[in-house]
């Protein structure tokens, strides 16, 4: 995909601001990313945050006179010009987003997320130990191929269901805590899986495949360890006697995974169009004409594909659609945009440069370790948009961008508001009427995001040293 | 989808499933308002028929009418016996034998009182009293809620003989999904024509489901013929009807519910009305 979140302002930059501009701005995006991070604490949704400092920063810039006018688009005999809030948005983000969601909300009416995760219910007997290593498995799996809300909506809600069938929600606890972890894990494997991979994997002209031999083996190795861990720190025990286990089996029986199907022949044609999108995806930049497109076209293409099953009622379709989410990513690309102009990129990049200095391995751990700090306390897209921006700009080995992508997705591990998911993991415990408040969680996660990032910090020097990166 | 719509895929994937479990029927108590050789000869032609259902060979016990004086002595008489079923009769020392709109109040009690299932005949002076009490051959369990209902589908499916038929009755009162429907439809939030339409398939899907885990159940055990009747309509016009369209000999319901141990609703309203078929009600 073609990346030019900021090519707009670099083109026709202004003068370098005064420093107090600069100061100014600073402040306004501290005053962002803290009112992100205290999210639930003010009541308002995140595209309210990012559209309230976008708009400020929009007549902020203007009146300052930082933002940078001209002809976005000349055609021969045309003139046009584009507010600079338009191309400051990164379209074909928004694209993958918009697109990959519709396209998953149609496929999962099919039922086929629904049928996989009953079936692995049914396959573990309802043995605890086994419980825990499918939906892990799967939580990983589902966060790479769909994201990692999704997949934790998925998989939390049927873990909150099975649990309770099986009269075992003394797990619930840990079995969503752990599932949360996981999908961070797994919004590591591909290139598409997270946002922030999303804008660093493109930024660092990172390509699917590659982005994928990179990552799976460390997918699989903190998959491991993750379960092992949580296996050994929350007690997580197999069924001892067969009589347990009959009864167990007994329970999970009653399980029926067709009931989410209605149609067998969607049913299936979902396999085949998730396989398809899977696959185009994966190839889009050998693709011919389509490579152009990039991965915003494949995944709007296959979501009308998709659609024209619901081809009468895709109101329905869209009210599925994370608006708040979109917004908030157009909002942010402003605001980014227009610190960007307003010299605090380059700012906030000046130190992070001084951690370049450091070294190949020393600035690369400091930069993994601090972006996971960051990203521990508020999101890691805005983090991912700057950071991405900066590295752009300072040039660092590409073992840089791999510390930064590892520890911007493994950071939300630290805190219950660090990342969508264990937002969404922390909602569904407080459903369950689960007692976990903040501290709770930290003290719960530290372990786990600890043993993730420091497996990481190996596996990327290794993966260095060896050529894999 | 979001975080309600994934839970309720999985909250409706869990389905109740039946479980064969055969009753255990060792003895059996005759409560009756005769003594003496009436006693003995009522028991003459109800045991064949009890046996018929259950088996032979059982201790019976005969509760007549010199063991007891009033209702809480036939209780506590009965509680003694500590039999597994109870067999007795409409009208159990009433006085006015053709009494429309009541069981009496001696079956009123000892069906609310015990929790033994109570076979109730009908009342011996009858002119079918005999005829009534042939061998079954259509068995019929009536429920407004038959998933998950073993104990009920087990009995059934114990008086019920191997080559008679089974018919499985589950009635949802279309008149209260009506009320509840025309309620939703009072709310600007809610889209009534997918409630409407979502909400009646769960609740004839559910039942239906159930059934056809009964049919499984009992194909290698069973030979009798399960007859599944899940609708929407008015239970107990729709029993009467299901009733004479199968010629029914013996219809098996619940008296109870975890919320009453007394026998009211359909229920009671099933016994009264429904006087000439022998009743089992658990």
């Amino acid at each position: 995909m073609s990346v030019s979140i900021f090519s707009l302002g670099v083109a026709n930059a202004v003068h370098a601001p005064p420093g107090y501009v600069t100061d100014i701005f600073l402040v306004l995006l501290v005053a962002m990313i803290a009112a992100l991070a205290l999210e639930e604490k003010i009541h308002a949704k995140k595209s309210m945050i990012t559209g309230f400092f976008a708009m400020v920063a929009l007549i902020g810039g203007e009146i300052a006179g930082i933002l940078p006018r001209g002809d976005a688009l000349v055609l021969p005999g045309t003139h046009h010009t584009l507010p600079v809030y338009i191309p400051a948005i990164e379209w074909g983000v928004i694209a993958i987003i918009l697109g990959s969601s519709l396209f998953i909300d149609v496929v999962s009416r099919s039922g086929i997320f629904s049928w996989t995760a009953i079936k692995l219910t049914k396959i573990s007997g309802g043995d605890p130990r086994k419980l825990l290593i499918y939906y892990c498995v799967l939580t990983v799996v589902f966060s790479a191929v769909l994201n990692n809300v999704t997949a934790m909506i998925i998989i939390g809600s049927l873990t909150a269901v099975s649990l309770a069938k099986l009269d075992r929600k003394d797990l619930m606890l840990a079995f969503l805590l752990t599932e949360g972890f996981m999908t961070n894990i797994g919004g590591l494997l591909t290139l598409i899986s997270s946002v922030p991979n999303i804008i660093l994997g493109s930024m660092a002209g990172i390509s699917f495949v590659k982005f994928f031999i990179v990552s799976a083996p460390y997918v699989v190795v903190s998959t491991g360890v993750t379960i092992w861990l949580a296996t050994r720190l929350f007690g997580i025990k197999g069924l001892k006697t067969d009589t347990e286990r009959a009864a167990a089996a007994e329970l999970v029986a009653s399980f029926d995974e067709t009931d989410g199907i209605e149609s067998r022949a969607f049913f299936s044609l979902s396999w085949l169009l998730l396989a398809g999108f899977i696959l185009t995806i994966a190839t889009t930049e050998w693709l011919p004409y389509v490579k152009d497109l990039g991965m915003g076209y494949v995944a709007m293409s296959f979501a009308i594909i998709a659609m024209l099953r619901y081809k009468h009622e895709v109101d329905k379709n869209y009210s599925a659609i994370d608006w708040d989410l979109l917004a908030f990513f157009a909002f942010l690309f402003v605001v980014i945009n227009v610190m960007e102009h307003a010299g605090v990129l380059a700012l906030i990049g000046d130190g992070i440069r001084q951690l370049l200095t450091l070294g190949e391995v020393g600035g690369g751990l400091s930069l993994m370790w601090s972006s996971a700090a960051a990203s521990s306390l508020t999101d890691n897209v805005p983090l991912a948009a700057v950071m991405g921006n900066i590295l752009q700009d300072a040039h660092p080995p590409m073992s840089s961008w791999w510390f930064t992508i590892f520890g911007t997705n493994l950071g939300g591990n630290f805190t219950p508001i660090g990342s969508a998911s264990t937002v969404v993991a922390v909602s569904i415990i407080h459903r369950n009427n689960l007692p976990l408040n903040f501290r709770g969680f930290v003290i719960k996660a530290i372990p786990f995001a600890l043993a993730q990032l420091l497996v990481a910090s190996g596996y990327v020097l290794l993966a260095s040293a060896v050529g894999l990166i | 989808m979001k975080l309600d719509d994934f839970e309720a895929v999985f909250r409706s994937s869990v389905k109740d499933r039946f479980r064969y479990h055969e009753p255990q029927v060792n003895s059996i108590s005759l409560v009756t308002d005769l003594s003496g050789n009436d006693a003995a000869e009522l028991l003459g032609k109800v045991r064949p028929y009890v046996e018929g259902l259950v088996y032979s060979g059982l201790d019976w016990h005969v509760v007549s009418k010199d063991m007891y004086t009033n209702v809480p002595e036939l209780i506590g008489v009965v509680g003694n016996l500590a039999s597994d079923l109870i067999v007795t009769y409409r009208h159990l020392h009433g006085r006015i034998k053709n009494l429309l709109h009541s069981l009496g109040s001696y079956v009123d009690t000892l069906t609310q009182a015990t929790n033994v299932p109570v076979l109730l005949l009908p009342w011996p002076e009858g002119d079918r009293f005999d005829a009534n009490l042939e061998r079954p051959r259509k068995v019929l369990v009536v429920t407004n809620n038959i998933q998950g209902d073993d104990r009920l589908v087990n009995w059934g499916v114990f008086v019920c003989p191997d080559e008679g038929e089974l018919v499985l009755a589950h009635v949802e009162d279309d008149a209260t999904y009506n009320r509840y429907m025309e309620i939703i439809g009072m709310i600007p939030d809610i889209d009534t024509d997918t409630v409407v339409e979502r909400v009646r398939k769960q609740l004839l899907g559910r039942p239906a489901y159930y059934i056809n885990t009964i049919a499984k159940a009992l194909r290698e055990r069973r030979q009798e013929r399960i007859t599944p009747i899940v609708i929407m309509g008015h239970a107990l016009s729709d029993y009467k009807r299901i009733m004479a369209e199968h010629n029914i000999d013996l219809i098996v319901l619940n008296t109870k519910d975890d919320r009453q141990l007394a026998m009211q609703g359909m229920a009671y309203a099933i016994a009264v009305e429904i006087q000439s078929i022998p009743l089992l009600l658990l």
